[in-house]
C-alpha cells in the first residue's frame, strides 16, 4: 500500500543520506523564492500607487471665451454625467486669477488690461482604471462645443504606466528564469540523490517495484521543499519586512489565497525539477 | 513454473552455458550446483529479466518469457512473483531490518495493516525481533540472510531463488537458513537453490549439476 507516512519517511532518508546537499539545494530555492515574492511585492505596490495616482488625477477643461455664463451650469450637468467622472467644480476667471497670485505672488497680473486667463473645468475620476481612459476622455472633452483645450499630467502618468510596465516585464522574465533556477535546483539535487542510491533503486526494480513506488518519495520530496521554500520565504519577507519602519505602513502583499495557490505552484514545480532528475533511474 | 529449454548464455566470446535444460515445477525444491563462472547468477539474472538468453527459450508461469512482446508490466510482474536471497538480491542499507521485511509486502500493494503485521509476526518467526530496528550494518551475516529470506516468505512469494545463501556462514547458521527455506517449501514456495558447494542435504527433490561452461546434468 501506499501511504503518504512512507513517502515522507522516504523523503527523509534521502535529505539524510545527502544532508549538505539537500539543504543547500533548500536555501537556493528559498532565495529564489524571496527574489520572486520580492518582484511580486513590487509590482503589487507600484500598480497601487499607479491607482493612487489615477484617482488622484484632475483634468482641467478650458472653456472659450465665447461660451456664455448662461451656458456654464448646462456644460457643468454635461461633463458631471459623463461616466467615471466623480466630480466637476466650475474655476471662474476671478477663482483662476486668485490661484494664480497665490501661487506666483500678487502682481503677476500687473499690467494687464483685463484677467487673460480662461475659464475651466476641473473633473475628478472613480472609474479610470489607465492612461488611455484619461486620453480617451481628454479626446471626448476636446470635441465639445465651447472647449478650448482639456490638460492632465500625462507626461508623469505615462512615465509611471511606462516604468510599471517595464517592471511587470522583468518580473516575468525573472519569474521565468527563477522558475527554470527552480526546476534545475531540484533536478540536481534528486540527480546526485538518486545516483548515491542507484543501488536501491536496482533492488526495487529487481523485486518487482513500478515507476510510482519509486518516484514518489522523490515527488513528495521534491513538493515539499519547493512549498516550504515559499511558506519560509513570505514568512521571512512578511515579519522581515515589518521590522523596517520605512515599509511597515505602505508595502501591500498579494492577498492570502494567491499565496496559497503560489505556494502550492513552488511545490508542483519542485515535484517537477525532481522528476526531471530521476527520470532516467526509473528504466527497467 | 519455470523452464529452460536448451538456453544458451554467451558473454563475447564466452559460453557460460549452452543447452541447459531444467524444469522447476510449482512447489519443487531444486538445488543447482556448480563451479564458480559456471552460470549460476546469470540463471537468476535470466529468470529476473536482467539478461537475455542468446538462445533457447525460458517459460515462467506457462509463458516464454524473453519474447517480443516483454512489457515493463509483464517484467514487473514475473519479479514480484520472485523472492530472492544472496547474490545479486541484496538488503537496502538505510532501511531497518523490519522495514527491509515489509518492502515486498509494500511493492506487493498489501495493506499498511497487512504490511504491519505481516513483517512483525516473519520478524518474530526469524527470530529477528531484537534487530528489528537495527540497520542491515548493524547486524550480524546470517542476520541479514534470514532478513531477505523473511522478506520473500512475508510477502509470500511463490517463488524463493536462493543464490549461494549460506556462503560464509558457519554450519549452525547454515542449518538455520536450510530450516527456514524447508519450512518455506512445506508452506507451498517453489525454490531454486543455487550453490558452489552440495547445497542442502534434505529438503531438495532433484539436484543439477552445471558443468563448467557446459551442459546441466
Amino acid at each position: 500500500m501506499i501511504s503518504c507516512g512512507r513517502f515522507a519517511r522516504q523523503a527523509g532518508r534521502h535529505i539524510k543520506k545527502e544532508i549538505r546537499l539537500s539543504l543547500g539545494s533548500f536555501l537556493v530555492l528559498v532565495i529564489v523564492m524571496v527574489l520572486i515574492d520580492l518582484f511580486w511585492i513590487a509590482s503589487i505596490n507600484i500598480s497601487q500607487q499607479y491607482r493612487q495616482m489615477l484617482s488622484d488625477v484632475r483634468m482641467e477643461v478650458y472653456l472659450s471665451e465665447t461660451v456664455p455664463d448662461s451656458a456654464i451650469s448646462v456644460l457643468n450637468s454635461t461633463l458631471g454625467s459623463l461616466v467615471g467622472v466623480s466630480s466637476v467644480e466650475f474655476v471662474s476667471k476671478d477663482d483662476a486669477a486668485r490661484a494664480l497670485t497665490a501661487d506666483l505672488g500678487a502682481g503677476i497680473l500687473d499690467g494687464l488690461d483685463s484677467n487673460p486667463l480662461p475659464r475651466s473645468f476641473v473633473l475628478r475620476f472613480s472609474q479610470i482604471s489607465d492612461l488611455a481612459a484619461l486620453d480617451a476622455m481628454q479626446s471626448r472633452l476636446t470635441r465639445l462645443n465651447g472647449v478650448d483645450g482639456v490638460e492632465f499630467g500625462r507626461p508623469w502618468i505615462a512615465k509611471i504606466e511606462a516604468d510599471g510596465r517595464t517592471i511587470t516585464r522583468i518580473s516575468y522574465s525573472v519569474g521565468g528564469m527563477i522558475l527554470l533556477v527552480v526546476l534545475l535546483t531540484m533536478a540536481n539535487t534528486n540527480r546526485l540523490t538518486a545516483r548515491s542510491k542507484s543501488q536501491d533503486f536496482f533492488q526495487l526494480r529487481l523485486l518487482g517495484a513500478g515507476p510510482g513506488f519509486l518516484v514518489y518519495p522523490f515527488l513528495a520530496e521534491g513538493f515539499l521543499s519547493g512549498s516550504i521554500a515559499a511558506i519560509i520565504g513570505w514568512v521571512g519577507l512578511y515579519y522581515g519586512v515589518d521590522r523596517l519602519a520605512y515599509f511597515s505602513q505602505a508595502l501591500l502583499f498579494p492577498p492570502w489565497y494567491q499565496i496559497l495557490v503560489y505556494t502550492f505552484l513552488a511545490g508542483v514545480t519542485g515535484a517537477a525539477g525532481a522528476y526531471l532528475g530521476i527520470r532516467r533511474f526509473l528504466i527497467s | 513454473m519455470i523452464r529452460f529449454k536448451n538456453v544458451n548464455y554467451s558473454h563475447g566470446n564466452i559460453t557460460i552455458f549452452s543447452h541447459l535444460s531444467f524444469h522447476l515445477a510449482r512447489g519443487m525444491y531444486l538445488v543447482i550446483s556448480g563451479p564458480a563462472r559456471s552460470g549460476k547468477t546469470t540463471i537468476v539474472r535470466m529468470i529476473s529479466g536482467l539478461a537475455q538468453p542468446s538462445g533457447g527459450e525460458i517459460i515462467i508461469g506457462g509463458e516464454p518469457f524473453y519474447a517480443a512482446d516483454l512489457t515493463a508490466q509483464k517484467l514487473r510482474d514475473v519479479r514480484r512473483r520472485i523472492g530472492g536471497v544472496g547474490g545479486i538480491y541484496t538488503l537496502l542499507e538505510d532501511r531497518t531490518i523490519l522495514e527491509n521485511i515489509a518492502l515486498l509486502c509494500e511493492i506487493s500493494g498489501m495493506s499498511r495493516h497487512q504490511v504491519h503485521r505481516s513483517a512483525l509476526e516473519t520478524c518474530a518467526r526469524y527470530r529477528l525481533t531484537h534487530v528489528a530496528h537495527a540497520l542491515p550494518g548493524q547486524v550480524s551475516e546470517v542476520e541479514r540472510r534470514a532478513t531477505l529470506l523473511a522478506r520473500a516468505e512475508a510477502a509470500r512469494k511463490n517463488i524463493i531463488v536462493a543464490d549461494a545463501p549460506t556462503d560464509g556462514l558457519d554450519a549452525e547458521s547454515a542449518a538455520f537458513i536450510h530450516e527456514r527455506l524447508a519450512a518455506v517449501r512445506l508452506a507451498g514456495a517453489t525454490i531454486l537453490y543455487l550453490t558452489s558447494g552440495s547445497g542442502p542435504v534434505t529438503g531438495p527433490d532433484e539436484y543439477l549439476y552445471l558443468a563448467d561452461g557446459g551442459h546441466g546434468a
